[in-house]
């Protein structure tokens, strides 16, 4: 296993020794480097140190919708090392890190696709073990859908992390969330939900599988 | 059917030529499946590894070409109306701070000068001699005596002062050749800095392009729409097109925005789609409806 849990702290087993991907530590352990895993900067890192099953092997294949500047992606990347990662984001401007850390790390597949259209890269992405999204647009829940209903394998999981704001900023947390929760339900199963604080305010993650 | 490896059963040569059949592809991509699976059976790969060797590549490649389609000058164009912004606060600090100084040696001077004048004179000549002709003010002042160090001091503040003016004259001027090349419509219906402005908030020309004229309205005023949303404030009328003139000194403000609005809406959309130049008519119909 590639990850590695030590004190409350998360670490990942680098696969490019002796570099850092956005300033993050490295350490030595059991002979090996691994880099560490800030659950405040990556709420895939929060929600395991909440409890969350790692739904993420050696030989995963992911669709990461959201990828941003890919900190989050990086530590994926670590775990499923012989894996195979689809990592989508709109914005040209994170991109473009991200084809930096894609040209020294082969498991990441970078590509420019607006998630709310999965059609346009469905001859590209394949099928997938895990859908792992975070991309602050208003109908999360139904960009999970489709993407869902698209590439996730009959036994595979998603993992979804609502941030209530970029849905609705004048409606409490509690009560997006119940909405989401509800959206998502009409086509998956939840296994299990927890809010990231105090790793990051109102936020929710949600660890589903196909109904 | 096209799939990173093959156009039509037609194995594609590596992942540049694949790259290159996506782009100019105008066909409906077909879901596949299982890509791995079928790259290796029909022997495009031999290998797991050869799969996500070949992937990385043909992902990286387009990626590239896709993110190339998206940026022009306007990004860079963008950037720089940010960067005049940028300017303003800098210089106004600066001016501050020198008047500060200015101030104890010859408030009688300081008192008339504006930041144009101000890096003007200072950067020439600091010495009340100097100044006070130039501003027609006496020369004897209550201010104290100071040193060549402060006259030196004084000078090159003024003169880095003096040069960030001239960089924003050279910036704005960059922003209207490019709004007039780029963007003509939108430059002659709001002004190129104000146009410029808009493409900068909105993310791209493509992206205003593409907005309701609500949305048009109300763009650069994000905090405000966040506040009426969530405390329930008085919504917000207008955005940044309340620096239009024809916003600005209106007598109803909020009817003129909505107008100037739509009409934008519809200059970028021309000169995104590469219409005609219509952007004097569409200011003149907004004029008479003052
Ligand atoms: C909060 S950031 C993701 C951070 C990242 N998951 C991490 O932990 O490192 C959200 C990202 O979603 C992207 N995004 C927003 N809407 C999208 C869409 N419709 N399709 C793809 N990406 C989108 C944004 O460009 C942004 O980079």
């Amino acid at each position: 296993m590639n990850l590695l849990v030590e004190k409350g702290k998360l670490y990942t087993k680098n696969m490019v020794v002796g570099e850092s991907v956005y300033g993050e530590r490295l350490v030595r352990r059991r002979g090996a480097e691994y880099r560490q895993w800030d659950p405040r900067r990556s709420k895939l890192a929060a929600a395991i140190l909440k409890g969350f099953s790692v739904t993420l092997g050696r030989d995963s294949t992911v669709l990461y919708l959201g990828s941003a500047s890919g900190t989050t992606v990086s530590h994926v990347s670590d775990i499923a090392d012989n894996g195979k990662i689809y990592a989508v984001d709109v914005a040209p401007r994170v991109m473009r890190d991200l084809l930096f850390l894609a040209g020294k790390r082969k498991n990441i597949f970078p590509l420019l696709f607006n998630a709310n259209l999965p059609e346009e890269y469905s001859n590209i992405v394949e099928g997938v073990d895990l859908i792992y999204q975070d991309v602050a647009e208003r109908n999360q829940a139904d960009i999970l859908e489709k993407n869902a209903r698209l590439f996730l394998k009959e036994n595979g999981t998603c993992m979804i992390a609502i941030k209530s704001r970029s849905i609705n900023v004048s409606k409490k947390p509690g009560v997006v969330f119940g909405e989401v929760e509800s959206q998502l339900r009409e086509h998956f199963r939840v296994l299990k939900k927890a809010r990231l604080e105090p790793f990051e305010k109102d936020h929710m993650i949600f660890l589903l599988v196909k109904k | 059917m096209l799939t990173p490896f093959e156009k039509d059963g037609k194995k594609f040569s590596g992942p540049e030529e694949a790259v290159h059949a996506y782009l100019g592809s105008k066909e409906k991509p077909v879901h596949v499946g299982d890509l791995e699976a079928v790259a290796i059976s029909k022997g495009f790969v031999r290998s797991r590894d050869d799969f996500v060797r070949y992937m990385n590549m043909f992902s990286i490649e387009l990626t590239k070409l896709r993110i190339k389609e998206r940026l022009s000058p306007l990004t860079i164009m963008a950037q720089v109306v940010s960067g005049v912004e940028d300017i303003d606060t800098a210089t106004n600090m600066l001016y501050e701070r020198l008047g500060e100084i200015y101030d104890v040696y010859f408030p009688e001077a300081n008192r008339k000068m504006n930041l144009e004048t101000m890096a003007e004179m200072l950067s020439e000549d600091p010495q009340r001699k100097m100044v006070a002709k130039k501003m027609k003010v006496r020369d004897s002042s209550m201010g104290i005596e100071v040193d060549d160090a402060e006259i030196s001091m004084m000078k090159s503040y003024a003169s880095s002062l003096k040069d960030l003016l001239v960089l924003r004259t050279k910036l704005v001027k960059y922003v209207e050749d490019t709004m007039e090349g780029m963007c003509r419509n939108l430059s002659a219906l709001c002004g190129p800095l104000l146009g410029a402005k808009l493409i900068a908030i909105a993310g791209s020309l493509e992206k205003l392009a593409r907005m309701p004229s609500s949305t048009v309205q109300l763009l650069g005023a994000e905090k405000a729409l966040f506040r009426h949303l969530k405390t329930g404030a008085k919504p917000p009328k207008h955005g940044v097109i309340l620096q239009h003139p024809l916003v600005s000194g209106a007598r109803n403000r909020g009817r003129m925005a909505r107008a100037l609005a739509s009409k934008i809406a519809i200059a970028a959309k021309l000169d995104f789609y590469g219409g005609e130049f219509i952007g004097k008519n569409l200011l003149k119909e907004l004029e008479e409806k003052e």
